[in-house]
């Protein structure tokens, strides 16, 4: 699987993990892998350490995620991301809507 | 026998259908180009300073290249990315043009293009998806550019051997609500014959052979290579065929040359009235204060309202830049009380247009008082402008009696307005401005 997904013992984390490229292809898993949950987690960490390339097709995504898990007052981590992947998050200014480390 | 048959029929009928189709998509991506190009070509692409490279289906893949003249004679210039492929793209393209070229010719700045483009973005767009864009003015007049970055790469300002770059600062269009939509622009030191280049991640994401990416300093390398600007584009694309030997189609590039605008040969803006109601015996005063001038700007309105009298129609573009000149002056020196002589170098313009933002956003009293007077005499006319500002005024003495030293990157207002209106006048306090246009006869 490209996209694995791990909800804590509270169930109040969700941690979607991203192998490979991290493109429109995964459009369906990603979305997958937080839709339906109940109840909704309140945390999500998205797990980049494995995805080598993220294109702006995922960066669509994440805003998709954000906007379900609450918009403004969602709380998304990003993490593990390599510097490629780190750059396009940064070009993007994504850490205005994120917390990426 | 007979199931090969009906197997072979249906692969037939599947096959002319898919024939089918694809004709008639691609008529409608002719059509919808056709429709498009008219829209998005009406600008300056053409401008002997402006050089670019566009594949003939960017359209199609997202990129969206725009350029147009302010009434005053400076240049906007935008060079978009929409996230996604096809008509989904396509589609969030056409009013960001819209917005682009009118906004633009009323003479609104980017700030105020930028929120409309955002907003507008931001209600027709879908969540996923949004348009990284870079936003430049470039005014030769002014000696600078203003620069928004949303989410593209680093776009380069190239003055005289030295590259500064043009980081993105802000999300792309059409992700933030307008309430937090930060519209914040770097404003650099540009001078004629400088030059601005601006790309699509096309460019640094075309993959070579063994998966690499072209990258940022495959690119630079080019950039310091290059010996002749007119000639850099052509040499991105070579080193990008190089690199790979297959052209991306997404691939976008522009290189806009600062120059000083040919005489006023900007066109003037086209009015849909028969010009048979003109007003021409009136006068009118506005008085701006503090919370309206920390976020509002009038300009386009006083530029409207006088184009209504046909008389002044031909000088619009004069009327534009000399208005905006005392506008400025009046409210950067006057009202915030900046000095202009940290405008003397790159670093002071930094630091210039920081304490501006700074001093408006704190801003609590204060007024730019314009007044205008437009009375007819005979067949002719004139129009008297008149900006006040609440500040400490200037030795008015002191600063005409400089020579009008057309490099000198500070100071510019002055004697920009004395160079396009010889009749300029100042009240010995510095805090006034009085210029005349006239019209028929008289002119």
């Amino acid at each position: 699987m490209a996209v694995t997904s791990e909800i804590s013992a509270d169930g109040r984390k969700l941690t979607i993990a991203i192998k490979g490229r991290f493109d429109f292809a995964k459009h369906q898993e990603f979305r997958d892998a937080y839709e339906e949950l109940n109840p909704r987690p309140a945390c999500v960490v998205v797990d980049l350490k494995e995805a080598t390339y993220l294109d702006s097709s995922a960066l669509g995504m994440l805003l998709l995620l954000r906007e379900y898990a609450g918009g403004d007052e969602s709380d998304i981590r990003v993490v593990n991301s390599n510097p490629d992947v780190r750059k396009i998050l940064g070009t993007s200014n994504f850490d205005q809507l994120f917390d990426i480390n | 026998m007979e199931r090969l048959w009906h197997l072979q029929q249906t692969v037939l009928q599947q096959r002319d259908l898919i024939a089918e189709h694809n004709d008639y998509l691609l008529n409608e991506q002719r059509v919808a180009k056709a429709v498009f190009d008219r829209v998005a070509h009406s600008g300056c692409l053409d401008a002997p300073n402006i050089r670019y490279l566009q594949s003939p289906y960017a359209l199609f893949n997202g990129d969206l290249l725009l350029a147009a003249y302010t009434p005053s004679g400076d240049t906007h210039l935008l060079l978009a990315d929409f996230t996604g492929h096809g008509l989904p793209a396509a589609i969030g393209a056409m009013p960001l043009a819209e917005v682009f070229y009118s906004m633009t010719a009323k003479g609104y700045g980017l700030a105020e293009i930028l929120r409309e483009m955002n907003s507008k973005l931001k209600r027709i767009l879908p969540v996923d998806m949004f348009c990284c864009a870079a936003l430049l003015c470039v005014s030769a007049q002014r000696r600078c550019v203003e620069v928004w970055n949303g989410g593209m790469p680093d776009g380069y300002l190239q003055s005289d051997g030295q590259r500064t770059a043009l980081t993105s600062q802000h999300l792309p269009l059409g992700v933030l609500r307008a309430e937090v939509f930060d519209h914040a622009t770097q404003v650099l030191p540009m001078l004629p014959g400088d030059q601005v280049f601006l790309l699509t991640d096309g460019v640094i994401d075309t993959c070579g052979p063994d998966q690499q990416l072209f990258g940022v300093e495959r690119l630079e390398r080019v950039l310091d290579a290059n010996r002749h600007p007119l000639q850099l584009i052509a040499e991105v694309e070579q080193a990008l065929r190089d690199f790979q030997g297959l052209a991306r189609d997404d691939v976008s590039m522009v290189q806009i040359t600062s120059q000083l605008p040919q005489p006023f040969g900007v066109p003037a803006i086209v009015y849909s009235d028969s010009g048979q109601c003109s007003p021409l015996d009136w006068s009118s005063s506005f008085e701006f204060r503090a919370p309206t001038l920390r976020q509002f700007n009038p300009l386009p309105y006083l530029l409207q309202l006088m184009m209504e009298v046909h008389g002044l129609r031909a000088q619009g573009a004069v009327i534009h830049a000399v208005l905006s000149e005392l506008y400025s002056n009046a409210l950067e020196h006057g009202v915030l009380g900046l000095d202009s002589r940290l405008k003397r170098d790159t670093e002071g313009f930094a630091h210039y247009y920081q304490q501006r933002k700074e001093r408006l956003a704190t801003l609590k009293s204060g007024f730019v008082r314009v007044s205008l007077q437009v009375e007819p005499i005979g067949d002719s006319g004139r129009l008297l402008v008149q900006v006040e500002d609440s500040g400490a005024g200037f030795d008015v003495a002191k600063v005409l009696a400089r020579p009008l030293d057309l490099d000198r990157l500070s100071g510019r207002g002055v004697s920009l307005v004395r160079q396009l209106c010889p009749a300029a006048r100042w009240a010995p306090d510095g805090r006034s401005a009085t210029v005349e246009f006239s019209w028929g006869g008289l002119a």
